[in-house]
């Protein structure tokens, strides 16, 4: 079969050798970038700290030489990295705004700027979707990620790298994973993909991530750098040298290969410069499953979770509280985290969270909700559970919601009330508003809202029950309102959202 | 004997002169003690070899009898051979023997017979383990077992004697200092000393030249830059062993001279360990003492020079725990004078009451490394470049570049201030100016020397007004407290002018935000309870109860008391 894809590694001692030495394998950056040319560079800044879990400034700095040398006019890069996060913080934490205005490059913060409304009625489950305008003006747009393990994708490489350029909103839905309802997130990722794809796609392999990624593995030194102009292949590459299939074991380029968006089969991809085989090791794959291997101090029950909502939503808690929780665990006992449809009732009726939708509507008639036990001083008691909103609860609001229900109890866990340090001042999009304005399970599940049906009606408007799926959103800029901008509600309103006081009443009432 | 070269003789009769001779002084008062004798101070104290130290060997003899098993192995006989310049040739030999943790005798090996022919042809098939065998072997009659071998190139001695040489000319202590690392540097890098099997102490050596774990330039750095911590102060180290207490004198003003007096730590040898740091004080005249017991010390000891450097954050959580149960055990396994003042119980109680509920013998040993080696990794990040400017005033002296990978410190680096000079030159006093001279010191270190994540300016005034601050008396004791508000003052204000910066400051920027919006109260009395371990209360919901109960009692007895006095 004859070779269709090229995908160049480059190997040195740092990262703009290591970016010239793939590009002139690949004959070089000018077969994309020509002269006078605008080029948008799109890393992947999910957080201020750095390397493995951002990309590292200097693949910037290299892709930003070679298309100087190349004759590009204007050189920016962008992101909007994690939901309710301003990249502006990420980039001026990391350090990076300032070091890349030095150089000469544009910073551009994609949700500050302006959207343009996309529709592609192909696509599996996003069919529309807003992306920066920054990228539709580019002449090129690079995607330059960095190699890391992620616990709902198996990898997060150039495709996964694409989610940030849509707005908060966007990102939100599809965040789940039950394909039956015609939803989700792999899915969603190759819809991105197809929808708007980089011409080229540089992956930072100096260092890399293994074991909990994206933001809490371990870091490795491969000291390489991958590219090609076909970001499945390149991903499909850089799984390689991590060890991982990715035909049969990541599900990102597997379906973009079957939806024919990408090739991710070796055997048709011709590597150049550095040998695959002399720098394949197995990276630690992330842990997938909410349950499994949970630290002291916490009990996940879980029913039916679905991949890439609670489940990924829940193992950021549970790595995010690995070392916060053991004291509190051996002072006070475990903490039970509820999560998924029907999942088994909790041993103890205190210290009880329950996490997403589905755990919140299908254990109405559970005891720690029909008889909440007391929990916090006794002048100023609270249910012993706190309830986290959302299909899937995608912003940091669980961790606000893990803050309160151990208040006064967990002080290092209390601490995470701080996050809207982090956070953006106000949040942009459905999952951090209050009830009743959010796209929930019930938008696409009909059968489970009709089970759910008075619980749901009790606590919000039952004309949304069956509302629109939320696939088409439909152009939201049309009366001018940017992405940015709609469904807004302020953190302070959302750490107010501990329980639904609502439920525990109708479960009261009820006699079936 | 082996025909040498004028300068290999040269070479060979300095280190029998330099090394050889004070070597074997200290086995000669080693062996007397061995033996029981009763040695006078004169007797008794001894030079140190390659080094400006002098020492009362009655002290250093518990010292290695506990620390020698830990820092090389459990004493035990040493084959020492000395090669040529070429690495080919043995031209001496040498058997150190050692039985019962001391140092019996040092021998001349012959080089007729056999035996130096295959020991060569070992040494040239770079095969250690063999040749051990091979040497213990050939000379079990005369030593029994050979435990470890050295190789020494005749090339070694050469760089020893430039270090007692510059320590000659110029004598001070980080001189000395300095001259030790390139020496060492030199070493490692030509290969010209080698063990088999190589001791703790020299494995860490070896991990720190052969990784490159340190680059250092004295041109790099501002003349007179370094500075004694402190030029009047009398500080002592007191060791309390299984049958023994050691006293260690670190007086600036004679950096020489070790040890203190055998009457003083005669004296010392019968007081409890509660009260040793106190008498110690006392009785040496020091500003401060510290007594420790050595077994714990002996232990985190044997942690810090048994694992490779650099440490991985499983060897970094291990050697902190060990580091905070000691900690944890004050006054069973350290004390301090002048105690601070909040370590005192008349300060502990009322912070209680208020909600701040610290007690150092709660400290929670076996959380808070987790917390601190993964905590680090979660805020600071995985591989991260610091780069630390020393400034006084506008001018720099010193720019020193940390580098950490997975948690530990991979390499430190100094970075020449010329470069940082006209940056900072230019500025003027105060905060913002500081920030912006730091901020471009930050990008023109990343165009010459790769990314640097934080920068960090500190001025020199600030560290020594904190440096006197908690190395002096006012923060022992409530009465001296008001006196440390000028000190605070002056060190606020130091800060507001730029006396320490860090860039990136976004994240202190919106935490001191966020902590302002919180109440500082809220936070702190949140914080101190992360590092203490709090008894489980039988319910949970009895937790308030119980103190609030506590609280209105200890509040009633003391209003009573108030009114009481008050009636009367
Ligand atoms: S609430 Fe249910 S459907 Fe929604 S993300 Fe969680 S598990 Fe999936």
């Amino acid at each position: 079969m004859t070779k269709k894809e090229k995908v160049a590694i480059g190997y040195g001692n740092d990262r703009i050798e290591c970016i010239r030495r793939a590009f002139s394998a690949l004959g070089g950056i000018g077969r994309w970038v020509k002269p006078g040319h605008r080029v948008l560079l799109k890393p992947n800044i999910m957080s201020a700290i750095g390397t493995p879990t951002i990309t590292h400034i200097d693949m910037l700095k290299g892709l930003y030489l070679l298309c100087r040398e190349a004759g590009a006019k204007e050189v920016m890069v962008g992101d909007n990295p994690v939901c309710g996060m301003p990249a502006r913080k990420h980039f001026e934490g990391a350090g990076y705004t300032r070091a890349l205005e030095q150089i000469g490059c544009k910073v551009v913060h994609f949700d500050e700027e302006d959207w343009v409304y996309r529709y592609r009625p192909e696509n599996f489950c996003l069919k529309d979707m807003h992306i920066p305008k920054a990228i539709a003006d580019a002449d090129v747009w690079i995607t330059v990620p960095i190699a890391k393990t992620h616990e709902a994708c198996v990898t997060t490489l150039g495709i996964k790298n694409n989610h940030g350029i849509l707005p908060d909103e966007d990102k939100a839905r599809h965040h789940r994973g039950r394909t039956e309802a015609g939803t989700s997130l792999w899915e969603k990722f190759v819809d991105i993909l197809a929808t708007c794809k980089p011409h080229l796609c540089v992956t930072d392999m100096f260092h890399a991530m293994e074991g909990q990624g994206p933001a809490f593995g371990k870091i490795l030194e491969p000291r390489l750098v991958v590219a090609s102009d076909d970001v499945v292949a390149c991903d499909t590459v850089v799984q390689e040298l991590m060890g991982i299939d990715s035909l049969t074991e990541a599900p990102l380029t597997r379906i973009a290969h079957q939806r024919g968006i990408g090739l991710a089969d070796m055997s048709r991809i011709e590597v150049l410069g550095e040998r695959v085989d002399n720098h394949r090791r197995k990276f630690i794959r992330a842990k997938w499953y909410p349950e499994v291997d949970t630290p002291e101090g916490l009990v996940v029950l879980a029913g039916d979770v679905c991949h890439g909502g609670c489940q990924m939503i829940l193992r950021y808690l549970i790595d995010t509280c690995h070392i916060a929780l053991g004291k509190e665990a051996r002072e006070f006992g475990p903490t039970y985290i509820l999560c998924g449809d029907r999942p088994p009732p909790p041993p103890e009726d205190r210290f009880v969270l329950v996490f997403g939708d589905c755990a919140i509507y299908s254990t109405w008639h559970y005891r720690y909700r029909r008889k909440p036990r007391k929990i916090g001083p006794w002048w100023s008691p609270r249910p012993g559970y706190a309830d986290v909103p959302g299909c899937c609860p995608v912003q940091l609001g669980w961790l606000r919601g893990f803050a309160n229900l151990l208040r006064g109890y967990a002080p290092l866990v209390s601490l995470f009330d701080g996050l809207e340090i982090v956070e953006a001042e106000r949040y942009s999009f459905a999952e951090g508003v209050p009830l009743e304005k959010n796209p929930r399970r019930w938008n696409w599940d009909k059968e489970w809202a009709r089970k759910y049906a008075r619980e749901i009606a009790a606590s919000r408007p039952p004309s949304y029950i069956y509302a629109a799926n939320e696939s088409i959103k439909g152009n939201r800029l049309k009366d001018g309102v940017r992405p940015v901008d709609m469904d807004v509600a302020y953190p302070r309103e959302y750490s107010r959202i501990q329980t639904v006081e609502s439920y525990s009443l109708i479960s009261g009432n009820s006699k079936d | 004997m082996v025909e040498l070269s004028k300068s290999e003789e040269e070479l060979i009769n300095w280190a029998r002169t330099q090394v050889k001779e004070p070597w074997l002084g200290i086995f000669r008062v080693a062996e007397k003690i061995t033996r029981g004798s009763i040695l006078t101070p004169e007797e008794s104290e001894v030079a140190i070899p390659l080094s400006p130290f002098r020492a009362d060997y009655r002290q250093l003899y518990f010292l290695f009898r506990e620390l020698l098993p830990v820092f090389v192995f459990q004493p035990a006989n040493l084959f020492i051979i000395v090669l040529d310049s070429e690495g080919k040739r043995i031209i001496r030999a040498y058997l150190q023997e050692t039985r019962y943790s001391n140092f019996v005798s040092l021998k001349n090996i012959e080089l007729s017979g056999q035996w130096g022919e295959k020991a060569e042809g070992f040494i040239a098939a770079d095969d250690p383990r063999p040749l051990r065998d091979y040497l213990s072997d050939c000379f079990r009659d005369q030593a029994g077992e050979i435990n470890w071998v050295m190789i020494a190139n005749i090339r070694l001695f050469k760089v020893l004697k430039e270090i007692l040489d510059g320590l000659e000319s110029n004598g001070g202590l980080s001189d000395y200092l300095v001259n030790v690392y390139l020496a060492l540097k030199k070493i490692y890098a030509n290969g010209w000393i080698s063990f088999s099997p190589t001791p703790n102490i020299l494995a860490r050596l070896e991990d720190i030249f052969r990784k490159d774990m340190i680059e250092y330039r004295s041109s790099d750095l501002f003349p007179q830059s370094y500075e004694p911590v402190s030029k009047s102060d009398i500080f002592v180290i007191v060791l309390r062993g299984r049958d023994f207490t050691v006293a260690l004198r670190l007086d600036p003003r004679d950096p020489g001279n070790l040890t203190v007096d055998k009457e003083v730590y005669d004296r010392l040898d019968r007081i409890p360990f509660r009260k040793l740091a106190k008498a110690a004080a006392r009785k040496t005249g020091a500003k401060m003492a510290i007594a420790l017991s050595l077994d714990p010390v002996v232990n985190l000891l044997y942690e810090l020079v048994s694992r490779p450097l650099p440490y991985g954050s499983d060897d970094q959580i291990t050697i902190l725990r060990k580091l905070l149960s000691l900690i944890k055990n004050f006054k069973r396994q350290w004390t301090i004078c002048p105690s601070p003042i909040a370590l005192k119980n008349y300060v502990r109680l009322p912070a209680r009451l208020l909600g701040l509920p610290y007690d150092i013998t709660n400290l929670a040993d076996w959380f808070l490394p987790q917390v601190i080696v993964q905590g680090s990794g979660i805020a600071l990040g995985q591989h991260f470049r610091t780069a630390l400017i020393i400034l006084e005033g506008t001018s720099v002296q010193a720019v020193i570049i940390l580098e950490h990978y997975d948690g530990g410190l991979r390499k430190v680096k100094t970075f020449p201030v010329s470069e940082l000079h006209p940056l900072f030159e230019r500025t003027g006093p105060g905060y913002r100016s500081i920030r912006e001279a730091v901020i471009k010191a930050k990008h023109l270190i990343w165009e010459k020397d790769g990314w640097i994540s934080f920068a960090v300016s500190i001025q020199k005034n600030l560290l020594s007004e904190l440096r006197s601050l908690l190395l002096g008396k006012k923060l022992t004791s409530l009465f001296r407290l008001p006196f440390a508000f000028p000190d605070l003052v002056r060190i606020f204000k130091l800060l507001r002018k730029g006396g320490m910066v860090v860039y990136p400051d976004i994240s202190l920027r919106e935490a001191n935000k966020w902590v302002k919006k919180r109440g500082r109260f809220w936070v702190y009395s949140s914080l101190i309870q992360i590092p203490f371990t709090r008894k489980r209360p039988r319910t949970r919901g009895l937790l308030y109860v119980k103190s609030t109960i506590i609280a209105a009692v200890i509040l009633g007895v003391i209003a009573g008391i108030i009114l009481r006095l008050a009636a009367t």
